[in-house]
């Protein structure tokens, strides 16, 4: 079954055939495909991965690095990156030429648009039907809607993302609907405006399934001419996509904290998964060296190699045995550990280049397990063969001093760097020590402090000025 | 002050061979082929600072595409980190960046010679003995004598003399330690037969100390050039010091030191400075600026130093520098022109622009990356061209051309220091 939607995506579904074989091994929802973009010539196999990028640029390589020495097919960039200034004045808009020019982008991968990063930092302001509330280098903005359709027509992405309604706070009852209905009327008006004929993707919303039912689906299901793939907010939703929609690739801008989570979410039927350990284990300083199935033998192995563990000091050994990437063919731990005491960028280019091609070979291997009917049976034995989580973070950062005290919490929310590549959210204390201070500046900072009103704890306002709020 | 007399000297073994290709027939330029243990370099050449062993946030595999084949570490980071053990147990710094073509190490001590480590604080004690056996774990083509450096503008004689003299002193420290038999020559994995010594595998250059004094760098010269070491460096300079005063030191130096054998004035990278050391007569030259001033987003073109952090630049969609032939520059997936000697194919251009690198500069990594790339590239380049017009005895007309385009064709803002040195070596630049 293949769909080529009014554009340039071509998504030709292999393995919808094995569905509801009887002992095919599979659940009949992890699908394999074949993803083509006509226009640049661009086709890779699903299921695959997308790169995020921070200003147009994947976290650590070049252009040159990430053509030549990864297989990452597909980037996300976001628009929120590139419009600081106000709206005559934003460089890109005044671009004589497309975004994948402006970036000097390879053309080896394709371009994915979206008017917000994944996951996007929670903002201050709510959205209006009119406009996204984003976050750029400089703060907080806006960015309307129009702008964002404009982008699309004169940036000519590869795909575009129709923007989705995510509130800054878990919605209520009303909002909810307001969501679903934001979401159809702007992606209708991006439709509408498509005139240089974009792919684009409709998002899928954060929502149960019912919620988005009745209006929204339905309105998929009539423009499916219209639509290149659905963008999924929430993986699991892939689960529950109607038949109609069942030939239309799903891209999930869902993060993965691990291996197993992208099992789980191919298993759910994502088509593009969105790794987020990639540059995460690589900011770190793991390495990662899990392959997929992988051996069951006693002990769970570990996903990835710290490398400022002191053992791999003289380590001669490749970052993972038998990897084929530039890193493992050139270099070694040991090398590789020296930069990162060093605190030298090269340490975490030789780690992204290589933990790419570690997620690139995982999706491979996936792959082949589908079309072989062993998917579910491997993804068994990965869940027995490798630990859970990734080993804990004991390094530095690229941007931070301190090792994070609690890597758990590191992974998923808490321990966001500082610096724009890795944005914070409001609340969050300095990373680094303060470098340079007042001059025999202790006495002047108590007597300001004296000044001002002592900061009291939220939850001790609670327990002693305010009634108990309760929690429903 | 010591004078040793040329009968005590031992006979220096040399690992390189120069060999002279052309002499301008105006200044003092040379063109040459250095032929150093991990393959040949052409001079006047300029030598990227990758000082613990990466140039910032480039993979040695890019800084072999824009050309490069002799860089250097330092000395002291190395030792402090990976530290003397874990260099024997990998085997030296080229197994340890996997690096197959030349380096150089240098020693740029923070303070005097005694000092703790910024690392952990352990004090660590660097003697000549110490230094040279630190290079030969190192395993570097070119290793550099302990001298004792105090700024050129010193106004104290007296402690510029005995620094003068403590190197002098070091020097034959340094070549009595570099002579001593490599226990490791002739085993498995060891070029050479046994018995070799160290020296015959790494090139010893002296340090010529002396500070702005022209009587003492003559002495500094005359005794040291007595050492025979494979190949001599100026060093104590770019500290500061007026550039004129800076042109004289070179000029006195180079007049003195035989024709045979690399000059190598240590600390120097601005391409003003580099041409016209060039037609002082100098051949090598390293220096940190370059690719430090790439992380503060400024881009070394042939029309001067842009800032690219500056507004000017936010919608300047043209190329980083539209002359340049690097991957940064050249147009997107254009080919790469020929290089010297190559272990890799050089990738293909990425046509980046003034405007991509605002955007990324100070806020992502990959603009210093880039930044960094083309900035190596370029001053790789410049000497490079500066080779060709002095093999084509064209080097006047180049040093015209150069300084016409660094300032815009603005005469009245090329630095009287610049003119008044060539003039000293037969070049009017304000002529024509």
């Amino acid at each position: 079954m293949a769909v080529a939607a009014g554009s340039g995506i071509v998504f030709d579904l292999q393995t919808a055939r094995t569905e509801g074989i009887p002992g095919s091994g599979n659940n009949g929802r992890a699908r394999v495909g074949r993803f083509a973009a006509a226009g640049s010539g661009v086709s890779f196999d699903t299921p695959s991965f997308i790169a995020q990028t921070s200003r147009g640029a994947v976290p650590h390589l070049s252009g040159d690095n990430l053509r030549d020495h990864t297989d990452v097919r597909v980037v996300c960039v976001a628009l929120e990156d590139f419009v600081e200034k106000c709206h005559p004045n934003v460089p890109v808009y005044n671009h004589p030429s497309t975004l994948r020019n402006f970036i000097s982008h390879p053309s080896n991968s394709l371009l994915v648009l979206a008017p917000r990063r994944s996951p996007p930092v929670t903002t201050a302001t709510s959205n209006t039907d009119a406009s996204i509330a984003i976050l750029t280098s400089v703060g907080f903005r806006i960015l309307k809607v129009d702008d964002y359709f404009n982008a699309v027509s004169n940036l000519r992405p590869d795909i575009a993302i129709s923007p989705p309604d995510l509130p800054h706070q878990k919605p209520g009852k009303t909002r909810r609907p307001k969501m679903v209905s934001r979401t159809e009327l702007w992606l209708g008006e991006l439709i509408k405006r498509n005139t240089p004929n974009t792919p684009i993707f409709a998002p899928i919303l954060p929502l149960d399934i019912e919620q988005q039912q009745s209006y929204y689906l339905d309105y998929l299901k009539e423009h499916i001419s219209s639509l290149s793939g659905l963008a999924l907010y929430d993986a699991r939703l892939a689960i529950d996509m109607p038949d109609d929609l069942k030939g239309l690739p799903r891209l999930s801008l869902d993060e993965a904290l691990t291996p197993h989570k992208v099992l789980q979410q191919v298993s759910w039927g994502v088509d593009v998964l969105n790794p987020a350990f990639l540059t995460r284990m690589t900011d770190s300083g793991i390495s990662l060296k899990f392959q997929f199935p992988g051996e069951t033998a006693g002990e769970k192995e570990a996903l990835g190699v710290d490398l400022w563990n002191k053992e791999y000091g003289a380590s001669l050994e490749p970052l993972a045995m038998g990897c084929k990437c530039y890193a493992c063919r050139k270099h070694h731990r040991a090398y590789v550990q020296h930069l990162l005491v060093a605190k030298e960028m090269t340490a975490w280019v030789l780690l992204q280049i290589h933990n790419a091609k570690m997620v690139s070979n995982f999706f491979a291997a996936i792959r082949e397990s589908i079309t072989r009917g062993t998917f579910e049976e491997d993804c068994k034995t990965f869940a027995e063969a490798y630990a859970e989580e990734f080993p804990e973070k004991t390094g530095h950062g690229p941007r931070c001093h301190s090792p994070s005290l609690n890597p758990q919490k590191a992974l998923l929310t808490g321990n966001r760097l500082r610096g724009y590549q890795f944005k914070s959210e409001g609340g969050v204390k300095k990373k680094n020590p303060k470098a340079f201070n007042k001059l025999g500046g202790d006495r002047r900072e108590t007597l300001e402090e004296l000044e001002t009103p002592p900061d009291i704890d939220t939850k001790v306002l609670e327990r002693g000025r305010f009634v108990e709020i309760s929690s429903g | 002050m010591l004078k040793t007399s040329t009968a005590t000297m031992k006979s220096m073994p040399s690992a390189l061979k120069y060999e002279l290709i052309a002499r301008c027939s105006t200044t003092k330029a040379r063109a040459s082929v250095l032929r150093l243990p991990h393959g040949p370099v052409e001079t006047p050449l300029f030598m990227p600072v990758a000082t613990q062993g990466t140039l910032k946030g480039l993979t040695p595999e890019q800084l072999e595409s824009v050309g490069c084949r002799l860089c250097l570490n330092n000395t002291y980071h190395l030792g402090l980190r990976p530290g003397q053990t874990v260099l024997d147990k990998i085997g030296g710094a080229h197994k340890l960046q996997s690096w197959n073509h030349n380096i150089l190490t240098a020693t740029v001590t923070e303070k005097g010679v005694e000092f703790l480590s910024p690392h952990d604080g352990t004090p660590m004690l660097l003697t000549p003995e110490h230094s040279i056996s630190l290079q030969h774990s190192i395993g570097s083509d070119i290793i550099m004598q302990l001298d004792d450096v105090i700024v050129t503008t010193s106004p104290d004689t007296q402690r510029m003399r005995e620094a003068m003299d403590r190197s002098i002193r070091w020097l034959d420290r340094c070549v009595e330690e570099h002579l001593k038999m490599d226990p490791r020559a002739g085993t498995e994995g060891f070029d050479g037969v046994k018995g070799d010594s160290y020296a015959e595998r790494q090139n010893l250059f002296c340090i010529i100390q002396g500070g702005l004094d022209l009587e003492m760098r003559k002495e500094c010269c005359e005794e040291m050039v007595k050492r025979d070491t494979p190949g001599i460096a100026i060093g104590g300079l770019s500290g500061g010091e007026a550039k004129d005063e800076y042109c004289k030191v070179v000029d006195t130096c180079t007049s003195l030191l035989p024709d045979g054998k690399p000059r190598y004035v240590m600390g120097v990278g601005y391409p003003e400075d580099l041409v016209v050391s060039v037609a002082l007569g100098a051949d090598m030259f390293d220096c940190v600026w370059g690719t430090r001033t790439a992380r503060f987003g400024n881009a070394i073109t042939s029309s001067g130093v842009l800032n690219l952090r500056s507004a000017l630049y936010a919608e300047d969609f043209t190329a980083v520098d539209p002359e340049c032939q690097c991957p940064v520059c050249r147009p997107l997936d254009s080919p790469a022109p020929p290089l010297l000697n190559p272990t890799i194919n050089p990738p293909s251009g990425l046509g980046i622009t003034k405007a991509y690198i605002h955007h990324l500069v100070a806020k992502e990594t990959v603009g210093a990356h880039l930044l960094t790339m083309h900035n190596v590239a370029f001053l790789l380049s410049l000497m490079n061209k500066a080779r060709v017009a002095i093999v084509e005895d064209r080097y006047p007309a180049f040093l015209r051309e150069f300084f016409f385009k660094w300032h815009g064709g603005d005469k009245g803002k090329y630095p009287t220091w610049a003119v008044g040195a060539l003039r000293g070596v037969g070049v009017d630049l304000l002529e024509g």
